[in-house]
C-alpha cells in the first residue's frame, strides 16, 4: 500500500471572478521508503500540491480529491486537530522562501525548542530543556551549521537565506517524520552544502525508512537522488514513472523539452528527433488553453490535441499525451 | 537604530517648533491686544506694560517674538487666566491629571476588551462569532459619544441610581491632592475610610471611562482583527502549523506579538480622537479635566487659557506619539538592528 496516495487532486482558488482551478486532477503516490521527485516549470502548482498535503492552504483555496490518503487515512475527512497530530509527528515539510517561514519576532533557538517540544516523550520534565538543547546542537550539526551558538541566539533577519533554510531542514527532520516533503530544499544553499543535505536525506531514507517528496528545479538533483518522478505542467501531472526510465525515454513532449534543457542531456542520449526548447511560457491559470494545456507550445500538437488527453499507462510509466514522443516506434499509437 | 531615534527626535523638535509658530499666529489672530492675550493681564499698569513688552519682545521682529514666546512657555509661564486671575500653569496642573486619568482607563479598557475580541474574531474568521463581533462593533462605532453619555446618565444615574453622574469623587471624602490622580492620591493618603473612598472614586470613573472607551474599543477590535488576519496568512504561521504547533501557541506566541506592532501604531494615531472625545465626555459628566476647563474658557473668551490648553493638548499628543514610536522600535528585533530604521 502506498504511504501517500493521491488521486485526482484538484485545488481551486476563490477569486472575485469565480473559482479558478490552479491544480487539476493531479495523481501522485509515494511508497514507503521511496524518494519521488516532483518537477515542473515555475507556477505549475508544485508548492500548492505540497501545501494541500499538509493542509495549510488558506481558506481562499478549495481542495478536493477522489483520494488523499496518508497511510490509509483519508486526510480530507480528518478534523483539524487530528490532522495536526499527523503533521507534527508523521509528515514534515521544508518550505520555499525559508526566511519568511521563521517568526521575525522570535529567536531561532526558541523556535527550534518549540518544534522539539512535541516529541520529547520519555524524558523527565526537569531534564527536557537540556535534552532539547543537546538535540538542537546535533540537528544543526547534521544540516551543516557549525556555529550553532550564534544561530540559536539570532533573529531570522540576522541569518542568511541559506542558513534559514538549513534551520528549517533541521526543524523538519527533528520529528523523525515518515514522510518528508522538501520544496526546493537547496535552492538557496551553496552548492557544496547541497550535496551534504541530499546525503542527509538519503541517509534518512535508507536508515529510518523516510519517504521523501523532493520538489526541485535542478534536474541533476532529481536524476541523482530520486527513484521515481512526477512531471507537472500547468497544474496537471503529465508524466510519471521510474526516474531512470523517464530520463532515458520520456514520452511526453513537455518532459522531453524539460530534459533537453539540461546540459549534456543530448550527448548521453544521442539524437532521435530534433526538438527545440519550447517557446513561450506557462499559461496563467486564468487563461488556460482548451484541450491539452501544452497545446500552443507543443511541437507535436495536432488537431486531436484540442481534446484533453487521458492518462495512459505503459509498463508502470504513466503519461497523458495523444502523440507521445519516442513512443510510436515501440507500440501502436491510438488515433 | 540610533540614527533613526536621532531622526525621530529631530522630527519631534521640528513639530514642536511648528506647533509654537501656529499657536502664536493663532493668538495674534484673535481679537484684542497682543499683550493681554499673551500674558492674560487684563488691565496692565504702566510698569507692567513695559515689563511684559520686553518679556515677550513685542517691539521686536516676529522672529524674536517667536523665540521669546517659546522661552516663556517652556519655562512654565503661560500667563494668567483672564477670568480667574490665577497663573494658568497651576490650573493646568490641576486639570490635566484628571484628563490623563480618564484617557488612561479608557485606553486600558479599549485594549483589554478590544484585543481579545479582535483575536477571537480573526480566529473565527467568517464564522458566526466573527460576524456577531463585527456587527456589534459597527453599532458601537456609529453611536455618537454625547448620545451614549446622556443615555448612560439617564439610565444608570437617574433611573436606576446605580452610578453617580458627575465629578471624580464625592465631596464627602477629603483627599489631599498629591499627584492629581484620584486613585493614587487615595492610596497615598492616610485617611481611615480608604476603601470607601476608593469604591466611590471607581463608581465615579465607571461611566465616563466606559463611555469614552466605547469608540476606541471598536477601533481596536477592527485593527486587531485585520492585523491578525494578515498575520495568520503569513508563511511563518503556515510553517508553524505544518510543524504541528498548537493553535493556541501559534496565536499567543507568534501571531499576536507580530500583530501587536501595527495595532499599537494605529492606536497611537487614534489618540488624538480619544483626546477630543475625552473633552466631550468631560463636559457631559462634569469631569474636572482639561476639556471642561477649556470649554468654559471658550465661553468666557479667555484667550490665554485657550491657547495654553491647545498647546498642552498638542504637546501631550506629540510626546505620546514619540514614545509609542520609540517603544515600537525597541520591541521589533528587525528594526532594532537596521541602521536607518527603514521598514
Ligand atoms: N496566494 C496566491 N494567490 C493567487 N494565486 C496563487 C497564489 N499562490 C499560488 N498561486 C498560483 O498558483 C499557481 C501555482 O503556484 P505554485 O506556488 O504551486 O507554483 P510552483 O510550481 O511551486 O512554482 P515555483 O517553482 O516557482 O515554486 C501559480 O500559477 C500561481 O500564480
Ligand atoms: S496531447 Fe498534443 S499538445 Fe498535448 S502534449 Fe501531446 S502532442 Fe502535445
Ligand atoms: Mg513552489
Amino acid at each position: 500500500m502506498p504511504l501517500l496516495d493521491i488521486r485526482n487532486l484538484t485545488i481551486e482558488l476563490d477569486t472575485p471572478q469565480g473559482k479558478i482551478k490552479a491544480v487539476d486532477r493531479v495523481n501522485l503516490s509515494i511508497n514507503p521508503g521511496e524518494i519521488r521527485g516532483l518537477v515542473g516549470e515555475s507556477g505549475s502548482g508544485k508548492s500548492l500540491v505540497a501545501k494541500a498535503i499538509m493542509g495549510i492552504l488558506s481558506d481562499r483555496w478549495h481542495v478536493s480529491a477522489d483520494r488523499l490518503r496518508y497511510n490509509g487515512i483519508d486526510l480530507l475527512s480528518l478534523s483539524a486537530k487530528e490532522r495536526r497530530k499527523i503533521m507534527g509527528r508523521e509528515i514534515a515539510m521544508v518550505f520555499q522562501e525559508p526566511s519568511s517561514c521563521l517568526d521575525p519576532n522570535d529567536t531561532v533557538g526558541h523556535q527550534l525548542h518549540e518544534s522539539l517540544s512535541t516529541v520529547d516523550s520519555g524524558v523527565p520534565f526537569f531534564q527536557r530543556k537540556q535534552w532539547r538543547e543537546v538535540r538542537i546542537r546535533q540537528l544543526l550539526h547534521k544540516v551543516g551549521i557549525r556555529d550553532h551558538q550564534r544561530v540559536v541566539t539570532s533573529y531570522p533577519h540576522e541569518l542568511s537565506e541559506g542558513m534559514c533554510q538549513k534551520v528549517l531542514i533541521a526543524m523538519a527532520i527533528a520529528y523523525k517524520p515518515r514522510l518528508l516533503i522538501a520544496d526546493e530544499p537547496t535552492a538557496v544553499i551553496e552548492s557544496g552544502a547541497q550535496i551534504q543535505i541530499f546525503k542527509l536525506f538519503k541517509k534518512l531514507n535508507q536508515i529510518n525508512d523516510v519517504s521523501i517528496l523532493l520538489i526541485d528545479h535542478d534536474l541533476e538533483h532529481i536524476k541523482n537522488w530520486t527513484q521515481t518522478i512526477t512531471v507537472m505542467y500547468s497544474g496537471q501531472s503529465v508524466e510519471s514513472g521510474q526516474t531512470k526510465q523517464i530520463f532515458k525515454q520520456p514520452f511526453h513532449p513537455y518532459t522531453r523539452a524539460l530534459l533537453q534543457s539540461m546540459p549534456h542531456f543530448d550527448d548521453k542520449l544521442g539524437h532521435k528527433s530534433q526538438l527545440n526548447a519550447l517557446s513561450g511560457c506557462i499559461p496563467t491559470i486564468q487563461h488556460l488553453p482548451i484541450g491539452c494545456r501544452l497545446g500552443p507550445r507543443c511541437p507535436n500538437a495536432q488537431r486531436l490535441c484540442v481534446e484533453m488527453p487521458k492518462m495512459q499507462k505503459s509498463k508502470g510509466h504513466y503519461f497523458s499525451c495523444h502523440f507521445p514522443v519516442s513512443y510510436d516506434n515501440n507500440e501502436k499509437n491510438h488515433e | 537604530m540610533w540614527l533613526y531615534i536621532a531622526r525621530r527626535f529631530n522630527l519631534f523638535f521640528l513639530t514642536l517648533g511648528v506647533l509654537f509658530a501656529l499657536v502664536l499666529m493663532m493668538n495674534k489672530a484673535m481679537p484684542g491686544d497682543s499683550l493681554v492675550k499673551l500674558s492674560g493681564v487684563n488691565t496692565p499698569s504702566k510698569e507692567q506694560v513695559v515689563e511684559l513688552t520686553s518679556r515677550y519682545q513685542l517691539d521686536d521682529s516676529i522672529i524674536n517674538q517667536y523665540i521669546a514666546f517659546i522661552n516663556q512657555r517652556l519655562s512654565g509661564d503661560f500667563g494668567i487666566s483672564l477670568s480667574s486671575k490665577q497663573p494658568i500653569i497651576n490650573e493646568i496642573i490641576q486639570h490635566l491629571p484628571a484628563t490623563i486619568e480618564l484617557c488612561f482607563y479608557a485606553m486600558i479598557l479599549a485594549l483589554s476588551i478590544g484585543i481579545p475580541l479582535g483575536v477571537i474574531a480573526s480566529f473565527k474568521y467568517k464564522k458566526i462569532t466573527d460576524h456577531a463581533i463585527i456587527t456589534v462593533t459597527l453599532v458601537g462605532y456609529s453611536i455618537p459619544i454625547f448620545c451614549l453619555g446622556v443615555i448612560g446618565i439617564m439610565l444608570f444615574g437617574l433611573e436606576l441610581q446605580w452610578l453617580p453622574v458627575a465629578g471624580r469623587i464625592n465631596l464627602l471624602y477629603q483627599v489631599d491632592m498629591v499627584t492629581g490622580f484620584t486613585i493614587i492620591d487615595i492610596l497615598l493618603s492616610d485617611i481611615s475610610y480608604k476603601s470607601l473612598a476608593l469604591r466611590d472614586a471607581f463608581a465615579h470613573l465607571t461611566m465616563p471611562a466606559l463611555t469614552l472607551a466605547l469608540f476606541p474599543i471598536t477601533v481596536v477590535i477592527r485593527i486587531t482583527r485585520h492585523a491578525m488576519l494578515d498575520e495568520l496568512n503569513t508563511n511563518y504561521i503556515k510553517a508553524a502549523e505544518a510543524r504541528g504547533i498548537s493553535p493556541t501557541n501559534i496565536i499567543l506566541h507568534h501571531a499576536l506579538p507580530n500583530a501587536m506592532h501595527p495595532v499599537l501604531a494605529q492606536v497611537s494615531l487614534q489618540l488624538s480622537t480619544l483626546l477630543t472625545s475625552a473633552m466631550v465626555t468631560e463636559v457631559i459628566f462634569s469631569w474636572p479635566g482639561i476639556g471642561t476647563w477649556l470649554m468654559s474658557a471658550i465661553y468666557q473668551r479667555d484667550y490665554p487659557v485657550i491657547t495654553a490648553g491647545i498647546l498642552v493638548c498638542a504637546i501631550f499628543l506629540i510626546v505620546i506619539s514619540l514614545v509609542s514610536d520609540l517603544l515600537s522600535i525597541v520591541s521589533t528585533p528587525k528594526r532594532r538592528s537596521v541602521r536607518h530604521g527603514k521598514n
